[in-house]
């Protein structure tokens, strides 16, 4: 391979790295950088404890993401509110009629919508990562092999963050926010002492193997 | 010495009592709507909304028409409502989360979303809570709150719960008796504390 054809090589290969990929589905994540976030409120069951979460979580894993992820947009952005469906591993069952090394969908409330840049999610949940050594507290949809999140922000934690909300400062105005600033938070907004507080008991019981 | 101890007994108890706790005495005022956020204030004496055919459907039209008539019922207060058909220029739409299996994606019961007025392509585009709105749009989950197993009180609240929402209503603190509470709540009607929240406002 001569000099000017590994120049060439190396000059898309660099330009490729700048722009980013940008993918609605499939394995890649999406290109977040200026990406505006939009954290919208609902009306939920919120959990007091532990208890109460498990009684209406039919299925409790511990699991990992796998880096497969589609985004569920409309055709307009008032069409339906946007959410994704991740593919998910199971690591260990904790509860419920699943098995180990099943993989499922999980319906996540929160998306990223790559044609506007924009983060949409509900009650600040955050999108799972392939690095997160998650327990989820789930129970079924009308979809086959397809699961929701109990309690939305309420019903996934992450093992492998181990820092206490309390100790650590969050953005909460996010009009100047941007989705890099949070990309690697549990949970974003308002909720994070009711969290912490759950998630405290969450990993007291539930350890991660 | 033990009238000064009765003093401070006393001033203790008094100033226990006078200090507002959150989570107990709710937001007033300014404190319970989204700062900057809402309709034009003049919009709401004649909120334009509509209801899509699913929310006549599946049972919903009551619990809407009763929501409306809360906000509208409420004295000295600039609020008043139209109704339009789907499509026709309405400032406010409700409808139920049945789309693509949106509904299954959210354990929630409602969720309001507002939008604004893209300039370059004058479509629709995401606002945040913050921001002045140009529509609104409430998708009410009849999915979940039959998972719940809703009673009408609650089905009510939840309505009542997001109308609040378009009208730039935060989340009330739990333990707080306001419909702006999250939750499975048996308020039929907006309370007090909500009440005096959207005469201060309109």
């Amino acid at each position: 391979m001569n000099k000017r054809t590994k120049l060439t090589i190396g000059i898309i290969a660099m330009a490729a790295a700048i722009v980013g990929i940008n993918y609605t589905s499939g394995t890649l994540m999406a290109k977040t950088e200026g990406m505006k976030i939009f954290s919208y409120h609902a009306d939920y069951k919120v959990y007091e404890d532990i208890e109460e979460l498990e009684n209406q979580s039919p299925i409790i894993v511990n699991a990992k993401f796998t880096g497969e992820r589609e985004t569920i947009l409309g055709d307009s952005v008032t069409d339906f509110v946007p959410f994704s469906k991740s593919k998910v591993k199971i690591i260990k069952v904790i509860k419920g009629d699943l098995e180990k090394e099943d993989n499922v969908l999980v319906f996540e409330p929160a998306a990223i919508d790559s044609e506007k840049n924009e983060f949409v999610t509900v009650e600040g949940y955050n999108l799972m990562n392939e690095e997160g050594e998650y327990t989820l507290f789930l129970r079924d949809t009308p979809k086959e092999n397809s699961y929701q999140i109990v309690g939305m922000y309420q019903g996934k934690y992450d093992h492998s963050i181990n820092d206490n909300v309390k100790n650590r400062t969050f953005i909460t105005d996010f009009e100047d926010a941007t989705y890099d600033d949070v990309a690697n938070e549990e949970i974003i907004g308002d909720n994070l002492n009711h969290f912490q507080k759950l998630k405290d008991k969450v990993v007291q019981k539930y350890n991660w193997e | 010495m033990r009238k000064m101890t009765s003093l401070v007994a006393f001033l203790f108890v008094a100033s226990v009592f006078s200090i507002p706790v959150s989570g107990f005495q709710g937001k007033t005022n300014a404190d319970a709507f989204w700062p900057g956020g809402g309709f034009l204030n003049n919009k709401y004496s004649k909120l334009t909304y509509s209801t899509s055919n699913a929310v006549d459907r599946l049972g919903y039209s009551r619990y809407v028409d009763d929501a409306i008539n809360e906000f509208d019922s409420i004295s000295d207060a600039n609020i008043g409502f139209r109704k339009l058909s789907s499509g026709d220029g309405e400032m406010l739409s409700i409808v139920i989360d049945e789309k693509n299996s949106s509904e299954y994606a959210r354990d929630a019961f409602g969720i309001m979303i507002p939008f604004k007025i893209d300039p370059k392509t004058t479509s629709y585009e995401r606002a945040s809570n913050y921001e002045t709105w140009a529509y609104a749009k409430i998708w009410l989950n009849d999915y979940m709150m039959k998972q719940h197993k809703f009673t009408s009180d609650e089905r009510n609240k939840t309505t009542i719960h997001e109308i609040g929402h378009a009208f730039a209503m935060e989340h009330q603190y739990d333990g707080v008796k306001s419909v702006m509470v999250s939750g499975q709540i048996s308020y039929p009607d907006l309370q007090q504390l909500d009440i005096s929240n959207l005469q201060w406002k309109y």
